[in-house]
């Protein structure tokens, strides 16, 4: 009996020594580490990494980082302050997202990084929510099957999202923008969504180069809100939509979008290449360049609304059935440098003009 | 004759001693450090050290230092040529605290080769700073919230610097920039963002010739500043964009004597200079009224809209621009503007529509050949 | 000897809730090594040996990670599964005689495959795509197989996505696709087959972008077929150059009209051996509109003739691009074929002439 309460003791010490030191690494560092053969208790240090990002955080110092040492899924998580998590290229850092969100960020002034990181949806909302913060970067990493969207960005107040090198694929919207802030897109794949690529809400700016969509709904689609809205688009593709390449639906503000050197193929649908609709009394345009415009079943570039309008320079129609007008000016005229080479004559009327300076 | 035994053996222990040391001080052409190792190795691949510091200190002039795995290895000074290489795969930082740079580059014709390292400020001053070389090469490398600079690249005649698929970014600080390159030298940028800086993203002063492609530069006060002085500076940019920038995209000034030349070929310079600055825009050039600076820019396939301001304003005497084949849309301010002796040519080829100060003033034709 | 059987019940019941313990659950994610064992249950702390034990314990929609390198084995896949090797992983498969490396056989299945190295050792096709919704190729290398790099025939509304891969040296054609698999090629390095680089047959659309065909030992390109549907196909900011044969064959024949958007593109010293028929593009369809339409594209160098648009039922609009160096003659137009430029083209140093055959100015809109 008494050999069996010594034995007891050490166990108990033992625990309450775990105890201990789990408190005294709460300290937070610079830099902390996960692994597949971490543990959470530990101090999430290189020589005792946790196992999941939220163990790894709550020590991490404010601006400090997240490594991943290796490949394995690490698990959802809150974030609530400023942070990197990245996995080096070589390291498959994984989280399945089985209901809500992959990654939360809800930190007003947080500058969050992203990088390496896979988010598979198995039944999950959002890949990332960005709720509130200054900045979110999202580098390298691929989000796919969330069930609203890969990327959700709330970015009043001037925040940003940059997103590069990355792709989001087979889920309902790519990437979903929101409130008064800016976004860049920077060689970004979106495959198979079922929504839109991008869809901005009422942002202050969007610039996009080097991307490719098929297979949404839309590539890009873009609403009125707030505050007037600007939208980039370079060196991209636009193929395989049922809504149009870039569908502009404007309102009590102006949205005004340029597009260079892309390309639009496949579209079909309703609305072929670019649609700029405008329920007024603001003002929408396209301004497009560049560009060509194939295969689309439909307007392959129209106007709707009085208040919307399109501007073509050296662009090229050619091998769209004709089905409707090729060019339509059924709302607001759609003015030409007439410098652009159209296949067949399906042009509608009120396409006007307009002098290069 | 145990004595005597035992007095062998710590005789042939103390030579093993002695050489263990010397290998400590030989240097090799191949130094290696990882988070097990010990600064008191010799930084072999089965004895790796703990820093750069010491790895350094042990490699061959033009040698090279491999980071095994992933932990971070603290700042240090080169002072001859060095290549400092992280694989893909491993994550090799750099934590620079208050009053640090976190790499100091002093080497007179060295040439330093730095590659996946990831330099983050904790209240540090310098991400890199080129203090003199012959040749600095960043690649893959990531350098986040330093207080005064992310690099810093003071460049005499021959010297070049090349930054590559690197991202420079403010992350949030109070004070800070990204690039800052002057001298006589040479610059490469291909695939660099530069994003999120306080201060300036990239400045350019006197005298450098300096290319950038595929390079992003958003969100930071001014986009891109380039001073030319004295000296003659080139710079081109080429599918880049500028794009949400605080203040003026690109603002260029020349003064005093110095001579710049810029190209902008397939870019966009959107949406910048939401604070309202003026003079400002997407690209602002600005010639000081007095001195004998001269500046001649060229805008191809480019677009400058969206800004606050206008899309391009040129101001003063001694400053061309020529617009070809760009897209001036939906600035606040004039879509082109020649102010004060400035010349602003276009070929008429351009879009420029739905500007709010008017599309164009002051604006001259030339004619293509 | 003191006994902690606590500490040790805790960690086993720890390490039991993050990973499935049990071996034949299936679980979100699965893990393959070179020390994995196929007994396993393919966790992380206990990876499987191959590929096919592996995608056996994995869940609809799941992901399989590769570890660490070496060779994994040839597979059928029939549900909808990511194979993942991380960049600085090689995972092999070696396709012996008789075998397919990843044949695909999923329906209503999307498959990515990712950092896969397929070598082909007798083998016959590196990737196989019979059925699913969407197979995505990214960051593989598929050489040395016997008669297809990667072969895609799946009915059906479905989607091929080869993205950052390289299909080369094999013993047949590249990429071969037919039917209604719509197929996106971007950043795709296809050089050294022994057929033709790509082969879309029976009316695929497609898009390929940023992508080089090259060196491959029959055409660069073969478009072909005779259907009803209209085609949809798009060259961007690529290179076709040194193929063996036709740079791009199109005999294809679409009732509802087929179009070949080519822009920013090079097609270059192609069919160079010969020095008979067409280098660059030739046309030969049989009922309906098929055309190609070149847009700020070089066309250079090719044996014979640079471009031709060979019957009444096909065309070539020409524009802002560049024919020069061919063979024999730059732009054909015959037997009641059509051509149309923009008048903003440049065509000098064609063999014996630089056009042919009736070609007419389009107007600008």
């Amino acid at each position: 009996m008494k050999a069996a309460n010594r034995i007891r003791l050490p166990l108990l010490t033992l625990v309450c020594v775990i105890v201990v030191t789990a408190s005294d690494a709460e300290a937070t560092a610079q830099r902390t580490f996960v692994a597949s053969n971490g543990m959470d208790l530990g101090p999430c240090s290189l020589a005792q990494p946790c196992r999941t990002f939220g163990a790894a955080i709550a020590q991490t110092n404010d601006r400090g980082e997240v490594i991943v040492l290796d490949s394995a899924g690490y698990g959802g998580v809150s974030i609530a302050k400023s942070v990197t998590i990245a996995a080096p290229g070589g390291v498959y850092a994984g989280i399945s997202v089985f209901a809500g969100d992959g990654i939360t960020i809800d930190a007003p002034g947080a500058v969050v990084l992203l990088r390496g990181l896979t988010i598979n949806g198995l039944g999950g909302d959002y890949g990332v929510r960005f709720v509130q913060g200054a900045e979110l970067r999202i580098e390298s990493c691929n989000v796919s099957g969330m069930f609203v969207a890969a990327v959700d960005a709330h970015l009043d107040g001037g925040a940003m999202l940059s997103v590069r090198d990355s792709s989001m694929s087979a889920n309902s919207q790519g990437a979903w923008l929101h409130g008064a802030g800016h976004a860049s897109f920077d060689r970004v794949r979106f495959n198979g969504n079922s929504n839109k690529a991008i869809l901005i809400e009422g942002m202050l700016d969007v610039a996009s180069a080097n991307i490719e969509v098929d297979g949404s709904e839309a590539g890009i689609g873009v609403t009125a809100g707030a505050v007037d809205t600007s939208v980039t688009v370079s060196r991209s593709r636009f193929a395989a939509t049922c809504g149009g390449g870039l569908s502009i639906g404007g309102g009590a503000t102006v949205i005004s979008a340029m597009v260079t050197d892309t390309e639009f193929t496949q579209n079909g649908c309703s609305a072929g290449g670019v649609l700029v609709s405008s329920s007024g009394p603001a003002a929408a345009r396209a301004s497009l360049t560049r560009s060509t415009f194939s295969g689309s079943t439909d307007r392959t570039v129209g106007t709707a609304g009085a208040s919307a309008v399109a501007y073509l320079d050296n662009l090229v129609f050619t091998g769209n059935p004709s089905v409707g007008f090729s060019i339509s000016a059924a709302g607001g005229p759609i003015y030409t440098r007439l410098n652009n080479t159209v296949q067949g004559t399906s042009i509608s009327a009120n396409v006007l003009p307009y002098s290069a300076r | 004759m145990r004595d005597s035994r035992t007095r062998a053996w710590l005789v042939i222990g103390a030579t093993m001693a002695v050489l263990a040391t010397t290998d400590v001080c030989a240097m090799a052409q191949r130094t290696f450090v990882a988070s097990m190792g010990a600064d008191t190795n010799p930084c072999s691949l089965v004895a790796p050290c703990r820093s750069f510091g010491a790895a350094i200190a042990q490699t061959n002039d033009k040698g090279e230092v491999v980071v095994l795995d992933s932990a971070g290895y603290g700042k240090v000074t080169i002072t001859r040529s060095v290549t400092i290489v992280a694989p893909a795969g491993v994550y090799a930082g750099i934590s620079v605290f208050s009053g640090s740079d976190g790499i100091t580059v002093n080497a007179p014709a060295g040439i330093v080769v730095l590659r996946g390292l990831k330099i983050n400020g904790q209240g540090g001053n310098i991400g890199i700073n080129f203090v003199q070389g012959s040749e600095l090469r960043i690649e893959r490398c990531d350098i986040t919230a330093m207080n005064q600079l992310a690099i810093s690249a003071s460049l005499s005649a021959g010297a070049t610097i090349y930054v590559h698929d690197t991202t420079v970014s403010g992350r949030g600080t109070v004070i800070g920039s990204g690039l800052f390159v002057t001298g006589s030298g040479r610059v490469s940028l291909e695939r660099v963002a530069v994003t999120g800086n306080p201060s300036v993203g990239i400045t350019i002063q006197d005298g450098p010739d300096v290319t950038l492609r595929n390079v992003v530069v958003e969100r930071n006060d001014i986009g891109i500043l380039l001073q030319a002085g004295f000296g003659s500076t080139s710079l081109a940019i080429d599918e880049s964009r500028v794009f949400a920038n605080k203040n003026n995209g690109i603002s260029m000034l020349v003064g005093g004597t110095g001579v710049l030349r810029a190209a902008i070929s397939d870019s966009d310079v959107v949406s910048n200079n939401q604070d309202a600055h003026v003079p400002g825009g997407g690209i602002v050039l600005t010639a000081a009224p007095a001195g004998t600076s001269v500046a001649s820019v060229a805008l191809t396939r480019t677009r400058s809209s969206f800004n606050t301001g206008a899309g391009l304003v040129a101001e003063n005497s001694s400053v061309s621009v020529y617009v070809d084949h760009c897209t001036v849309i939906d600035n606040t301010g004039y879509g082109l503007s020649a102010a004060t002796g400035a010349i602003v040519y276009t070929r008429g080829s351009s879009t420029i529509e739905n500007n709010g100060g008017g599309n164009l003033n002051g604006v001259s034709a030339y004619a293509g050949k | 000897m003191i006994q902690i059987p606590g500490l040790v019940a805790f960690v086993a019941a720890a390490t039991a809730a993050v990973f499935t313990t049990s071996a034949t659950a299936t679980a979100q994610r699965t893990f393959v090594a070179s020390y994995g064992n196929d007994a396993n249950p393919c966790s992380r702390a206990a990876p499987c040996r191959s590929f096919g034990a592996a995608i056996a314990q994995t869940d609809d929609a799941g992901e399989l990670i590769v570890l660490d390198s070496a060779g994994y084995g040839k597979v059928t896949i029939s549900k909808s599964v990511t194979v993942t090797a991380p960049a600085g992983v090689y995972a092999g498969i070696s396709v012996f005689s008789g075998d397919d490396g990843v044949t695909v056989d999923a329906s209503l299945g999307i498959v990515k495959l990712r950092g896969l190295f397929i070598n082909g050792q007798g083998g016959n096709a590196g990737v196989k795509f019979v059925q699913g919704i969407e197979l995505r190729i990214e960051r593989c290398e598929i050489t040395g197989m016997g008669a297809y790099g990667i072969s895609a025939t799946s009915i059906g509304s479905t989607t091929l996505l080869v993205q950052d891969t390289a299909v080369a040296d094999n013993l047949g054609t590249g990429i071969y696709v037919n039917g209604t698999v719509q197929t996106f090629l971007s950043n795709v390095t296809v050089v050294g087959n022994t057929g033709n680089g790509l082969e879309f047959a029976a009316g695929v659309n497609f898009s390929v972008r940023n992508s080089v065909v090259d060196h491959n030992h029959n055409d660069g390109i073969s478009i072909y077929g005779l259907v009803n549907n209209p085609v949809r196909m798009t060259i961007d900011n690529s290179r076709i150059f040194g193929n063996d044969e036709l740079g791009i064959d199109m005999p294809l024949t679409s009732i509802q009209g087929a179009s070949l958007v080519i822009s920013d593109s090079e097609i270059v010293r192609n069919n160079m051996s010969t020095f008979f028929g067409t280098g660059g593009v030739f046309m030969n369809a049989t009922a309906g509109l098929v055309g190609t339409t070149l847009i700020r594209t070089t066309v250079n160098g090719n044996g014979a003739f640079g471009i031709v648009a060979d019957s009444s039922h096909n065309y070539i609009i020409l524009d802002n691009s560049i024919v020069t160096e061919n063979g024999d003659i730059g732009l054909v137009v015959a037997n009641g074929g059509l051509g149309y430029t923009r008048g903003n083209n440049v065509l000098h140093h064609n063999g014996t002439s630089e056009e042919s055959g009736s070609i007419v100015p389009l107007a600008p809109h």
